[in-house]
């Protein structure tokens, strides 16, 4: 199979994950839709260090696997299961209506708008830009912390493979750097989000209504 | 010459540090006072030397900001005005000597000391600045010290508001000034005046329109010009007494001046229609001052109103020197701006005799509130006397120097009427109507202002308490007084002298104007009116000696015996048979109606709740509306605090509606980056 | 070496900390030496660049003028911050607010905060100036919900999602900037991505420049992206609210500037200089409108840093002698903003209270206090004898030749900013002060170092020392020769 089409079979994946996102009732799901978007991102690189034969990209791999796919989904789980959270709570929109953006926004991601990214075929800005307007959508839409966790972390996977496909070169040290600092940011809002669940009570941030104006 | 200058900032800024160091010690609290008269005096005698000498003195120097140079221009104009601020400096700086010790335990007197000095420079420099971006700088340092000055007794909330309202509308006032000088430069490429100057006539119309009325609502706000003039009785009323002299004969002069340096020397060949506009603001506030004076029973806010009532008449003499200006007729506009001139200095000197007199009743009976004086020439013979003085001074009464400017004034606006056109003619008309009403309504004012408070017996407990102030103060009551006199009766010196500065500006260089003086005395036109101050004054000392020395002749030889009087089966006069400020005041604020709205309320308290037929207490409220107040601030305050209600909403304290926010202004300005 | 020095010191701080146990005293003095070693390094550091024109290490690190600037200013702030602090978090646990244990935590992460700064500013790689500027925000949220109420950890949520969101889009912009330009062994530097930026597509420079505005524009504070700003500015201990506003948002500023270099080689100026217009003249007039019935004068703070970052946008969006006035007004911005930040945070502790109805009196309460947040007030608003004076005349006088209608919203906006926190300090400083209070300073360490601060903020409004005049100049000359 042709690489190429290879790939674009895996931005698709992480597409689709993030339309699943929007949908999904349970966090468990998010969480597995995440999982699964990483593994993509896991696939990615790692095909890219086969074929170049870089040790170092191979390492960045395995740190991606280790964070992304270990280590953050087991940290929420073990949140949910402590806090008995796994209801997503509510959205704004219903199903429809959010189902109906979605569609909006993959129409605006092939628009003429974007055509200036000629490195991209009409099918990856859908699959890529699309995906990363979705998922700031999905932070917007939900109103449970997890859920915004999430949909920030399905945002960088996206602008890591959006810089992938536009062939973005870096060196190995700096994806490293960058790994870590999404492995803090994710201990970080998981320790927020218990001392939310321990003060607020639920995961719900409508409940914080402590600040106006 | 120009070291005399600055020396005296020199010897201001000196006595502004000192007062900061030796604040904790009130023994020392003169210190600050003296520096300050002495740095006056240098600049009086400065100014008189530059004023006989008719020099102009331009000094620049740059300073480590971009376009900030500092550029001290001197010519006799400014010099006459500096001449009017160290004259009024001297006395007020004097006065305050004794009159600060009754804040010395409760006050900070060092921290007062540095502002005043500061005050005091700055009004200075302020008058010598001709580069744009520095004379806001030390505009601002003017108001900003003045501000501090007259929230001095910071613990009276009432004051605080004063200082507040003050500081609020000066501000807003600069940024009409900074608006008129940034379209300058747009159009003239640069902040100096004298470029300026040059490259004025190149500005189009519109924006010259523009220009003119942003300085009008600037300037006009600090002279005192109605509506902008709501914060001159607070502050003028809040501030110490010497301080309230200084920002009422002095700082809103400095609005004047520039009002008159800019329409006169900067950027001549102004339009009628700008004429027409100073003229007829001239009128409007000074009607309304003098209305809103009669009203007032705060001594020192009715002397505020008055400040903005003689405003008025020094803008209907600018106003008719630049409508004689565009109409072609140069000498009669030397009457009008001579005029104006005259009548800032009068009203310098008379308005902080006033204020200074007011201040000595003020700090024996410890009330602003007329309706507790009276009685008081008794107890305070000298202070009544200079009161006295001021008071027939600002009515416009010979000999003294406001009948002078008053008559000059008259002059010039009959001349207006002298011309052919109906519109002029009217305007003109309309403008000596209204300073006729004036000169009558401030007489009025002061014969209430003067003789409840002087005549008849002490109302209240405290007026009889009262004792005369301290020899310090005395005399610098007492130099204004002889001042006042001294301007009336030699009036033709002056006026010689100030036709002079006049001449002085470009516009006038080579032409003669319509008001001489030969000899002793003033003419007008080629004696069509004709005025000789000297002769008057003697004639009336005659007189008044004649009288005296008549009813002393007769009555040489009889005794004094005091009895009592036939007082209609009372058992004994009091206080509250006299007539009151309310009483006289209430007739005339109720053929103005219109103007005051006021309102009267009955509050009755019965014995019996019941039945209500024996009242235990009545209270009788009168009020007036401040239509100013009412029907432009308020509104508009209310307007900005409902719109900044709504878009405090934006905050609602939902994260996902910010994200939202940032999710669609995103979108929106993708799109824009596209096409 | 200098700049190793600079990163070391705060790392040292750091790990002494960590070890120390019991005693705050000695978490003073580390924290104290490691902020007086920064500022000796940057002294020196600012040296070199005047008289080489740049410090340089390898092409990893690199100091020219304007960068330097912002060093001083970041360090200046960070010393009096931690001088204020030490006196500050006394007085918080003798009020037994917070214990041991937080005040350890306090001052490891304020190091943290300043290394990472320290990093984003001399750092030539984008990348890495990204991941020390969302470190920042990593290390800052545990500041913000330091007292550890319901109000605190919201404000701490809400500033980490927009934030972490608004730092993403950042990513994406850098990324699609980096996409373009010339690789240099897969690790880009600013110098590169200027020399290739002839070869960029004008339209995906555009797209990535709005993405790096609205990110790094999010960090700086600038309306729609502000809403974070007035409850973490509200709910943060003031020295660190002062931080934020005072370093922070400049080095926020720095990274937009930095890209806006870039893309005005690609696609002109006039896009950028529109983009930065616009920002502007929003954030002023929403900042001015909500300070007017602000009830809450730490929060009214907030939104007068929102007001100058727009003010300091603008500047860049008029060009011309808007630049040096932006540029100066992020000097004078920094300090005295800080100035006020400290000021409240003596007024919190002594009334126990950030709203401004419960205020009042401070002239009889806190003496020396008042006569600074007066000096702060004056300089905000703009008026003589102090600096923003002048920079405010700059600016809109730039605003005049570029779009006057702009400007003239800008002054009317700057008017009503002026009477809605004149009204409020007003409101604050006289008046009869409650009954409980007791008066006097709180602690010497909270009023010494900022006098110190006050006075150099004075002596730099008359008078710009040469040094600063050649930093300024050569900053003005950088953003004005493209």
């Amino acid at each position: 199979m042709n690489i190429i089409f290879q790939l674009q079979l895996f931005a698709l994946v992480i597409f689709l994950c993030i339309v699943v996102m929007n949908i999904a009732k349970k966090n468990t799901i998010l969480i597995f839709a995440y999982l699964i978007q990483s593994l993509m991102l896991v696939a990615i690189m790692g095909i890219k260090s086969y074929h170049e034969m870089s040790f170092e990209i191979g390492i960045v791999t395995i740190i991606l696997l280790i964070i992304k796919v270990i280590i953050a989904p087991q940290l929420l789980l073990r949140i949910i299961k402590q806090h008995k959270a796994n209801i997503s709570a509510t959205t704004y929109l219903n199903v429809p209506m959010t189902l109906g953006c979605l569609v909006i926004l993959s129409i605006f991601a092939q628009s003429d708008v974007f055509s200036p990214f000629t490195a991209l075929t009409p099918l990856l800005r859908v699959l890529l830009i699309g995906g990363m307007l979705m998922s700031i959508f999905f932070t917007i839409n939900r109103k449970g912390a997890i859920s915004q966790i999430i949909g920030i972390l399905s945002l960088e996977n996206c602008i890591f493979t959006f810089g992938y496909f536009l062939g973005l070169q870096q060196s190995a040290a700096l994806e490293i750097s960058m790994l870590f600092d999404v492995f803090f940011w994710i201990i970080i809002s998981s320790i927020f989000v218990r001392t939310i669940i321990k003060h607020f009570g639920s995961i719900d941030v409508t409940q914080l209504r402590e600040l106006k104006k | 010459m120009q070291n005399l200058f600055f020396t005296s900032l020199l010897v201001l800024t000196g006595g502004s540090i000192i007062s900061l160091i030796v604040q904790r010690d009130t023994k020392l609290s003169y210190v600050s006072s003296v520096f300050s008269m002495f740095g006056s005096l240098l600049a009086l005698i400065f100014s008189i030397g530059a004023l006989i000498t008719q020099s102009t003195l331009t000094t620049t120097l740059p300073t480590s900001f971009p376009m900030f140079n500092i550029s001290l221009h001197i010519d006799p104009l400014a010099a006459f005005f500096i001449l009017i601020v160290s004259l009024i400096a001297l006395p007020a700086s004097l006065y305050g000597i004794g009159y600060m010790k009754q804040y010395a335990k409760e006050y900070n007197l060092g921290v007062f000391g540095f502002f005043y000095n500061i005050f005091l420079i700055s009004l200075l420099l302020v008058i010598t600045a001709h580069n744009a971006l520095y004379f806001l700088f030390v505009w601002e340092i003017m108001s900003l010290s003045s501000l501090f000055l007259v929230i001095f007794e910071n613990k009276k909330l009432q004051i605080i508001k004063s200082g507040f309202i003050y500081f609020i509308m000066t501000h807003a006032a600069t940024a009409f000034i900074l608006l008129s000088f940034l379209l300058l430069f747009q159009f003239t490429g640069s902040f100096d005046f004298e470029t300026i100057k040059q490259h004025f006539a190149s500005i189009p119309f519109v924006i010259q329109t523009i220009i003119f009325l942003c300085m009008i609502i600037g300037f006009g706000t600090k002279a005192g010009i109605v509506p902008f003039h709501i914060w001159l009785p607070w502050a003028h009323s809040a501030a110490p007494s010497h301080v309230s002299s200084l920002m009422s004969g002095v700082m809103i002069k400095i609005g004047i001046f520039m009002l008159f340096k800019m329409f006169l020397d900067i950027l001549p060949q102004t339009p009628l229609w700008l004429g027409y506009v100073v003229l007829i603001i001239g009128a409007v506030s000074s009607i309304l001052g003098v209305l809103y004076a009669l009203s007032e029973h705060d001594i020192k806010r009715l002397l505020a109103y008055h400040s903005i009532e003689n405003i008025g008449i020094i803008l209907l003499g600018l106003g008719s020197g630049l409508i004689f200006i565009a109409l072609k007729q140069p000498s009669l506009a030397m009457l009008a701006i001579t005029a104006g001139l005259f009548h800032t200095l009068n009203h310098a000197v008379f308005k902080s005799l006033l204020f200074l007199g007011a201040g000595s009743v003020i700090s024996q009976t410890h009330t602003r509130n007329i309706e507790e004086y009276g009685g008081l020439i008794k107890l305070m013979p000298y202070t009544a006397i200079f009161f006295l003085v001021g008071a027939v001074a600002i009515s416009g009464l010979p000999p003294f120097n406001g009948f002078v400017s008053e008559w000059l004034t008259f002059q010039s606006l009959f001349s207006g009427i002298a011309t052919s056109s109906i519109l002029i003619k009217s305007i003109f008309i309309f403008g000596a109507a209204c300073l006729t009403f004036t000169g009558g309504l401030a007489a009025a004012c002061f014969v209430k202002a003067f003789g409840i408070t002087f005549l008849a017996r002490s109302r209240s407990i405290e007026s009889e308490k009262a004792t005369e102030v301290s020899p310090l103060l005395l005399i610098s009551m007492g130099t204004l007084a002889v001042l006042c006199l001294t301007l009336g009766v030699f009036s033709f010196f002056v006026i010689t002298n100030i036709q002079l500065i006049v001449k002085n500006l470009s516009l006038f260089s080579s032409k003669t104007s319509s008001l001489s003086s030969t000899g002793i005395s003033l003419q007008v036109n080629q004696n069509v009116a004709h005025l000789n101050m000297p002769v008057i004054f003697l004639v009336m000392a005659v007189f008044i000696a004649l009288s005296f020395g008549l009813v002393y002749i007769v009555s040489r030889k009889q005794k004094v015996v005091l009895r009592t009087v036939w007082d209609c089966g009372f058992n004994a006069l009091s206080p509250k048979m006299e007539i009151t400020a309310t009483g006289f005041s209430r007739t005339l604020i109720l053929i103005f109606r219109g103007i005051f709205q006021p309102s009267k309320q009955h509050e009755i308290e019965y014995v019996d709740a019941d039945i209500r037929y024996f009242s235990k207490s009545k209270t009788v409220t009168l009020g007036i509306v401040n239509i100013y107040e009412a029907y432009l601030y308020y509104p508009l305050h209310n307007g900005l605090s409902i719109i900044s209600k709504q878009i405090r909403k934006i905050q609602s304290g939902n994260v996902n509606q910010y994200l939202l926010y940032i999710f669609i202004l995103l979108l929106g300005l993708l799109i824009f980056a596209r096409y | 070496m200098l700049l190793l020095l600079l990163f070391i010191s705060p790392i040292i701080a750091i790990l002494a900390s960590i070890v120390v146990n019991k005693q705050r005293s000695m978490l003073e003095k580390i924290a104290i030496a490691s902020v007086g070693t920064q500022i000796i390094a940057i002294l020196s550091i600012i040296y070199t660049v005047l008289s080489q024109n740049a410090y340089l290490i390898s092409d990893t690190f690199s100091v020219r003028a304007f960068e330097a600037l912002i060093l001083g200013i970041t360090v200046t702030v960070g010393f009096v911050a931690t001088l204020h602090s030490v006196g500050y978090l006394r007085c918080e646990q003798a009020k037994g607010m917070i214990g041991f244990r937080r005040i350890k935590e306090y001052y490891i992460l304020m190091n943290l905060f300043l290394l990472c700064m320290y990093v984003a500013i001399t750092i030539t790689n984008p990348i890495i100036m990204w991941i020390s500027i969302e470190a920042t925000t990593l290390s800052t949220v545990f500041l913000i919900s330091f007292f550890n109420r319901k109000a605190d950890i919201e404000a701490a949520w809400k500033y980490l999602i927009i934030n972490s969101i608004g730092l993403l889009l950042g990513l994406l912009g850098t990324t699609l900037f980096l996409s373009q330009g010339s690789t240099f062994n897969g690790f880009f530097n600013w110098n590169n991505l200027i020399a290739s930026a002839t070869h960029m597509n004008p339209l995906i420079s555009k797209f990535a420049f709005v993405f790096v505005l609205i990110g790094y524009g999010t960090k700086m504070g600038l309306v729609p992206m502000h809403t974070w700003r007035p409850d973490a500015y509200n709910k943060a201990p003031s020295p660190i609210a002062a931080l934020l506003s005072g370093a922070l948002l400049n080095v926020a500023f720095l990274a937009i500037l930095r890209f806006k270099l870039i893309v005005d080689i690609v696609a002109g100026s006039s896009f950028s200089q529109n983009l930065f217009v616009f920002f502007g003249i929003l954030s002023i007039v929403i900042a001015a409108f909500i300070i007017y019935t602000q009830k809450n004068y730490k929060r009214m703070l907030a939104y007068h840093s929102t007001e100058h970052a727009g003010i300091m946008m603008l500047g860049f969006g008029f060009g011309g002698i808007g630049i040096f006035g932006a540029i100066l007004h992020m000097v004078y911005h920094s300090f005295a903003k800080s100035l006020l930040f400290f000021v409240s945070s003596n007024i919190a502790v002594k009334y126990s209270s950030s709203r401004i109805t419960d205020v009042t009196g401070m002239v009889k309460v806190l003496p020396y206090s008042s006569v600074l947040y007066i000096i702060g007030f004056l300089t905000m608003v703009g008026i003589p004898p102090f600096g923003i004076f002048f920079t405010e005349f700059y600016i809109l006088f730039a605003g005049f030749h570029h779009s006057p209608l702009i400007a003239l919203i800008a002054l009317f906006s700057l008017v009503l900013v002026f009477l809605g926190f004149f009204k409020h300090i007003i409101e604050m400083l006289f008046g009869e002060p409650p009954k409980k209070i007791q008066k006097g300073e709180n602690n010497n360490w909270t009023i010494v170092p900022i006098i110190g601060l006050a006075i150099i903020l004075f002596v730099f409004s008359v008078y710009l020392p040469t040094p600063l005049q050649k930093l300024l100049n050569e900053s003005y000359t950088m953003f004005l020769g493209n």
